[in-house]
């Protein structure tokens, strides 16, 4: 048990961001966390609750003014911890295959006489605490929403905070089991390769499609009347596929101690089938990795046929494109994940069913009406934004680098270059998927040559802003301390506030536009001249910032 | 070829890595540093490479100031690092591309020094591969092989002979002495007192962040009678451990 515990703390204390020992440093991370906590995890954490509270209300009302069944009181909560336990398992998988195989402490540690039950139960237990803050936001306030507007009392309230923190391991399990059934028996991972990532995004489409497809499409009241009567076939699914989620919800509703010692039951039994799994096949499945070393053999004249000079900067960006996309965890977190941004909006699409408000923005935007105009113009803003900071490309590309980033600072190219290009390779990117993105958008609107262009300048702007600004915050505190790629991006605190400052600056800029139109009467079109006139003051600023101040930072970089 | 003055590097404010150190390593010189752990060994030749900055004095390589014109010092600089497990996801022939490209390096000269090099270290046939797949050895011939493709006047070489096969090893110390003999400089560092006694012109010993000798190893077993190299190193650490 002591090797246990130990163990734990090593794992979880090798994936933490080490904290800068500057005191001008320590106190800029500390004001970005409490702007973070003001407007992002605060809003979230009241949009959940408002959401679960508001929906339960409805199917109260439902229970009492249309005999619905009194049983299916919880559903709101249920559909919303099932949604956070199939995101546990997308997101989840990736962080056990990394904890387990392929971090670098394996090696170090397979010699040591430790149980191989000891060693992965540590791992599974640091994965299970290093859950994302933001799912048990999430989760925190879905029950809050719930149990305020029915039963709330110690029991369930007690019930409720163990489900928050116990709720993840069914999925992790499902992971877990996915990840050793993969490694000892099959050759999809061979060197770490991309297979496995793009097989990922296969079941993360599956998985898309295959929840909205039960979710139904029917106006928001009439999704509640279903919730009410329990008829969203989704709930069913998922009820086979997550047996714990219903009987804790169960268990706070009716304050029913016997289904939640059910629920615990459940989770012990998946983590004890994990278990004897893992003493039979992670052994041996660890091996086979070091098994995989196979050299592609070519003689060396053909190689160098292809050998031509090219410039430092270009040679550079090959480098860093190179990197990105062969390096899994760098190519599902930093390239694939652009691919989740339709799939996100058409469930928002398909899930508002006849109140559909994309929609009537749509409709609005099309007969040319002014607050159409404008939720699209600031649309455009926004998608780039978060697109280019969600991505993490720029805010990582220091700490991508790892315990090598003194390469940076040996090599005779200018930090300044070096940075250019770094901030080059986010940019093609994130522009990439927000071009093919821009042009859909253009499609279905139907938009004008005009607003083409309009829209077109203010992505690529709000695109390289961000990626700047990413930069920059990743010269101030790089994580270069990581035993796996993985934790280079998470718990990455760049990466976070670089999207937690796109968010607040997209709804500073949205809400003032808003106003300035709406209130104070300002034509649009003199906003929109407005919104690209202060992009390109901030963009220059920003870059101006990087070639300074973010050139003396990686100069102050020691490792 | 490496001017060091009263060069200092502290850490956190307080931890004195580096203590006032001063060398030089001359055209056609081979110079060994020796030292136990954290004795400020690599955190000498990375203030060298620029990659610390120091806290004061001045470094000068080849010529150039590393602080006022650190891109043309670095420029003559081939330096190894102590870790050879860098770009791992790229092929071994672009990671010596990448490198050949920083240093300007044009593309017959590049194929020539691929090619000549690659022999020598037997890597020739698994350039096309990642270099994740290759041992710990080959990744660090990799690492050799990227530090000289430019032909840097100044090697700056960080225990560069771990990892390596005897072959190898013996083909690395041959072409240190060959490129001393052109009238180059190499400083490196080692653990290993056999490879720097038959190798080196002179040896730098640092311990606790300063330096307690250098000279020739001949001159110091001259100074302590009847003791072999191991002995008088680790009577001069104990001393130093003393003071």
């Amino acid at each position: 048990m002591k090797m246990y515990a130990k163990l734990v703390r090593t794992f979880l204390l090798s994936g933490e961001m080490p904290k800068s020992e500057k005191k001008n440093k320590v106190k800029f991370y500390l004001t970005l966390g409490i702007i973070a906590t003001i407007f992002i995890f605060i809003p979230c954490f009241i949009l959940m609750a408002f959401l679960v509270g508001s929906t339960t209300v409805g199917i109260k009302e439902e229970i009492i003014y249309n005999m619905a069944n009194q049983a299916n009181i919880g559903n709101a909560l249920l559909l919303v911890i099932q949604f956070i336990c199939i995101f546990s398992m997308i997101f989840g998988f990736n962080i056990v295959l990394n904890t387990f195989y392929f971090s670098g402490d394996i090696e170090h540690i397979l010699p040591l006489p430790i149980k191989p039950r000891t060693l992965i139960s540590s791992k599974f237990t640091a994965v299970l605490i290093s859950e994302s803050v933001m799912e048990f936001i999430f989760l925190i306030a879905a029950f809050l929403g719930f149990l305020v507007i029915h039963n709330l009392n110690i029991t369930t309230a007690i019930m409720s905070l163990i489900g928050v923190f116990t709720l993840p391991i069914l999925p992790l399990v499902y992971c877990g089991i996915i990840a050793l059934i993969i490694m000892r028996f099959t050759k999809l991972i061979k060197n770490r390769n991309n297979t496995l990532t793009i097989l990922l995004l296969g079941i993360i489409i599956l998985l898309g499609i295959f929840a909205i497809g039960y979710l139904g499409n029917d106006s928001i009241t009439e999704f509640v009347h279903l919730l009410a009567n329990g008829q969203v076939k989704f709930l069913d699914v998922m009820n086979y596929l997550f047996p714990s989620t219903y009987f804790l919800v169960e268990a706070v509703t009716n304050t029913n101690i016997a289904a939640f010692i059910i629920y615990l039951l459940i989770n012990a039994f998946a983590f004890v089938v994990f278990m004897l799994l893992a003493d039979k096949l992670y052994i041996s499945g660890v091996k086979r990795i070091s098994n995989n070393a196979i050299h592609h053999k070519e003689s060396i004249n053909k190689v160098l046929s292809n050998t031509k000079k090219i410039s430092p900067a270009m040679t550079y960006l090959k480098k860093e494109l190179k990197i990105l996309t062969r390096t899994p965890s760098f190519f599902s977190n930093c390239i694939l994940s652009n691919l989740l941004w339709p799939i996100i909006i058409i469930l928002i699409y398909l899930i508002q069913g006849q109140d559909n408000i994309i929609l009537e923005f749509v409709n609005h935007y099309k007969q040319q009406e002014s607050l159409g105009l404008l939720v699209v113009f600031i649309s455009i803003f926004a998608i780039s934004a978060l697109l280019t900071t969600a991505n993490s490309i720029a805010s990582s590309s220091i700490s991508r680098d790892g315990k090598h980033a003194s390469f940076i600072k040996y090599i005779p190219v200018p930090y300044q270059t070096q940075l250019n290009v770094k901030a080059l390779v986010s940019i093609i990117v994130s522009f990439t998927f927000n071009g093919i993105y821009l042009l859909i958008i253009c499609y279905f609107l139907q938009v004008t040559f005009l607003d083409f262009i309009l829209f077109f300048v203010v992505s690529l702007l709000s695109c390289i802003f961000f990626t700047y600004l990413g930069i920059y915050l990743d010269t101030i505190n790089p994580k270069l301390i990581w035993e796996d790629e993985l934790n280079a991006l998470r718990g990455n605190e760049n990466t976070f506030f670089s999207m937690a400052i796109s968010m607040i600056i997209t709804v500073i800029l949205g809400g003032g536009i808003y106003y300035l139109n709406r209130v104070v009467l300002i034509p649009l079109s003199i906003l929109k001249g407005m919104l690209i006139i202060l992009l390109v003051m901030g963009t220059i600023l920003v870059y101006s910032k990087v070639m300074n101040k973010g050139v003396k930072n990686i100069e102050e970089i020691e490792i | 070829m490496i001017e060091v003055e009263n060069v200092t590097k502290v850490f956190n404010d307080t931890n004195k890595a580096v203590d006032n150190i001063s060398f030089q390593v001359n055209k056609g010189e081979i110079v060994g540093f020796i030292g136990p752990n954290g004795s400020g060994k690599t955190t000498t030749l990375k203030l060298l490479t620029g990659i610390y900055q120091k806290d004061s004095g001045t470094i000068k390589v080849a010529g150039y100031d590393i602080d006022k014109e650190p891109l043309e010092a670095k420029k003559n600089i081939g330096y190894i690092s102590d870790s050879p497990d860098m770009f791992l996801r790229l092929k071994g022939i672009e990671f010596l591309n990448l490198i050949a490209d920083i240093y300007n390096v044009s593309t017959t000269k590049r194929k020539e020094r691929i090619k000549e090099l690659t022999k020598k270290f037997g890597l020739e046939d698994i350039l096309d591969s990642e270099m994740i797949s290759y041992s710990h050895g080959m990744r660090q011939k990799m690492m050799v092989i990227a530090a000289l493709i430019h032909e840097p006047d100044v090697w700056i070489l960080d225990e560069p002979l771990i990892g390596l096969d005897p072959e190898s090893a013996h083909g690395l110390k041959e072409m240190m002495k060959e490129h001393a003999k052109k009238g180059h400089a190499v400083l490196f560092s080692t653990h290993v007192l056999e490879v720097a006694e038959k190798l080196c012109d002179r040896v730098l010993i640092i311990d606790k962040g300063k330096i307690i000798y250098q000279g020739t190893l001949k001159e110091l077993k001259k100074k302590y009678t009847k003791k072999d190299l191991e002995e008088i190193f680790l009577r001069m650490v104990q001393d130093e451990d003393v003071r």
